[in-house]
């Protein structure tokens, strides 16, 4: 592993330094880990922006820029305990944590005023399967991997483009942009609560969708052939009652169909075209 | 529409107020005095030759190079279309691929129509309501809502979403069955309304022939039987 900092670590001390005034601590550096064939890239972010792209063949490239910062002293020390910033290289995966694990994220008292802001610009081997997140105040992007995607955003929009491969791309608060290189690899879910989905597909590139939603429409400049999807059937149990659900999604089929893509938006529009 | 005003004795109560107000209706409207008449057409006049038509401002007809530049170019756009006529693929293209869109947009709003969740089912009703153009499929599936959804707020919705489908030969019978299907009073004062707002009167009569003959429930009985009257049927 190699570390090098741009920025040497600034600490702010605001407000004349007075103990209850804001802290805040900026670092910019860089990490790169040697990998080999079959390289992953597992992000876990909180506040920034998630930015991947393609790198040479054997190493995974960060460039990192963060912002501690807390409402006092004090508030920032515990935060560097209740919200780490964790980063390495477990076998052939490289993994970039903010914050505790979710099962002791409330032991402890609350961190009054703490953040930790990463934005982060990764280059990975064009193969390297990616799992990317990111919660607030921020978008995720990929572009040019071949690899298999799967990002996730809560308040913020995910660009995907040159993907052959994904296995969820998901935000709740944001657009979603998927743009394919080929046809897609396997099946996939787009899917996003407030926010449009653009699906764009390479010329030659075929897929089959299935389209779930509820105030939305659809929207295309490509030929798409109607076709029905078959009906999904969902057995929940509760209260030792038994309840089926049937649900049957429109679909279609853009050239001559292939691995099923599923777009779903509950309050935006699905746009197909061609890149 | 006439302006004129019914008096119905109530509304204007004293005879001194209903022949001022007959005065005002037979009054004579003031007209413009000559000097006003004079003033306007002073001003249209000379806006008019300030303003000039929109082609002597573009084109002055002082400049004959203007002329012979804008012969120059309609004949360049005239050879233009000879040599490329309007693409008529295009043109198929887009339109099939228009139709492709409603297409799926009409599956799309068909699976909302069958979602689990009752607020899509309610949205997608409401969606179908707004719909210019609504096909046999979009009001068959309406029609399965009004018959069988578990929420009567769906039912009640998709009933009122029908409208005018009622009159198709095909929808007004299955709307019968309906009536006759459902005991809930609340349906079938919604089937019953629907009807009467968007029945032809063979519906309308078929209607009244099914509340005497017992088809609706009994408190409604009247209420079908007292709007016939009004409506002289």
């Amino acid at each position: 592993m190699r570390v090098s900092h741009l920025l040497s670590p600034v600490l702010l001390m605001m407000a004349n330094g007075a103990s209850g005034a804001p802290v805040v601590e900026t670092n910019e550096w860089t990490e790169s880990y040697e990998v080999v064939a079959q390289a992953e890239l597992f992000i876990d972010n909180i506040w920034g922006n998630v930015e991947v792209i393609r790198g040479s063949s054997d190493q995974i490239e960060l460039s990192l820029r963060s912002i501690r910062r807390a409402d006092d002293e004090e508030n920032f020390e515990y935060s560097l305990e209740q919200i780490p910033l964790r980063i390495g290289k477990f076998g052939n995966t490289v993994a970039v944590k903010v914050g505790r694990d979710q099962d002791d994220w409330w032991n402890g008292r609350r961190c009054e005023g703490c953040a930790l802001r990463l934005d982060v610009v990764v280059s990975v081997p064009v193969d390297a399967t990616i799992n990317v997140s990111t919660v607030n105040d921020g978008d995720v992007t990929v572009r040019g991997i071949r690899g298999d995607v799967t990002a996730t955003n809560v308040n913020g929009s995910i660009f995907t483009s040159g993907l052959t491969s994904c296995q969820t791309i998901e935000t709740v608060n944001g657009d979603i942009e998927a743009d394919f290189q080929t046809s897609p690899a396997n099946d996939c879910r787009l899917e996003t609560l407030n926010g449009d989905i653009a699906l764009k597909l390479s010329d030659g590139a075929d897929a089959d969708v299935e389209v779930d939603l509820v105030y939305g429409k659809i929207r295309s400049t490509v030929e798409l052939t109607p076709q029905s999807v078959p009906a999904r059937v969902e057995h929940t149990s509760e209260n030792g009652k038994r309840r089926y659900t049937i649900e049957q999604s429109a679909g279609f089929r853009i050239g001559s169909g292939g691995k099923t893509l599923i777009l779903k938006s509950l309050n935006g529009d699905v746009l197909v075209e061609r890149s | 529409m006439s302006d004129r005003i019914e008096d119905d004795g109530e509304l204007f109560g004293d005879s001194a107020s209903r022949d001022l107000w007959q005065q005002l209706q037979t009054a004579q409207k003031a007209e413009p005095s000559a000097q006003l008449r004079q003033r306007v057409l002073h001003d249209l006049n000379r806006h008019g030759e300030r303003s000039g038509s929109w082609w002597t401002r573009l084109l002055p007809a002082t400049s004959p190079q203007w002329v012979g530049l804008a012969a120059a170019c309609c004949a360049s756009l005239g050879l233009g279309l000879l040599m490329f006529p309007p693409d008529t693929q295009i043109d198929q293209r887009m339109a099939r691929l228009e139709m492709q869109l409603d297409s799926v947009n009409q599956q799309l709003l068909i699976s909302r129509l069958t979602a689990t969740s009752p607020s899509a089912r309610l949205a997608a009703v409401l969606q179908a309501s707004t719909l210019d153009q609504r096909d046999a499929t979009v009001a068959s599936a309406l029609l399965q809502r009004a018959a069988t959804d578990d929420v009567p707020s769906v039912r009640s919705a998709a009933i009122g979403a029908l409208g005018n489908e009622i009159n198709r030969p095909e929808t007004s019978g299955q709307i019968f069955e309906l009536l006759a299907a459902n005991d809930s009073p609340i349906v079938q004062i919604a089937i019953i309304d629907l009807i009467l707002r968007h029945g032809e009167l063979s519906l309308l009569q078929s209607l009244k022939q099914r509340a005497s003959d017992g088809e609706v429930h009994p408190s409604l009985v009247g209420y079908v039987e007292e709007t016939m009257g009004a409506l002289e049927i």
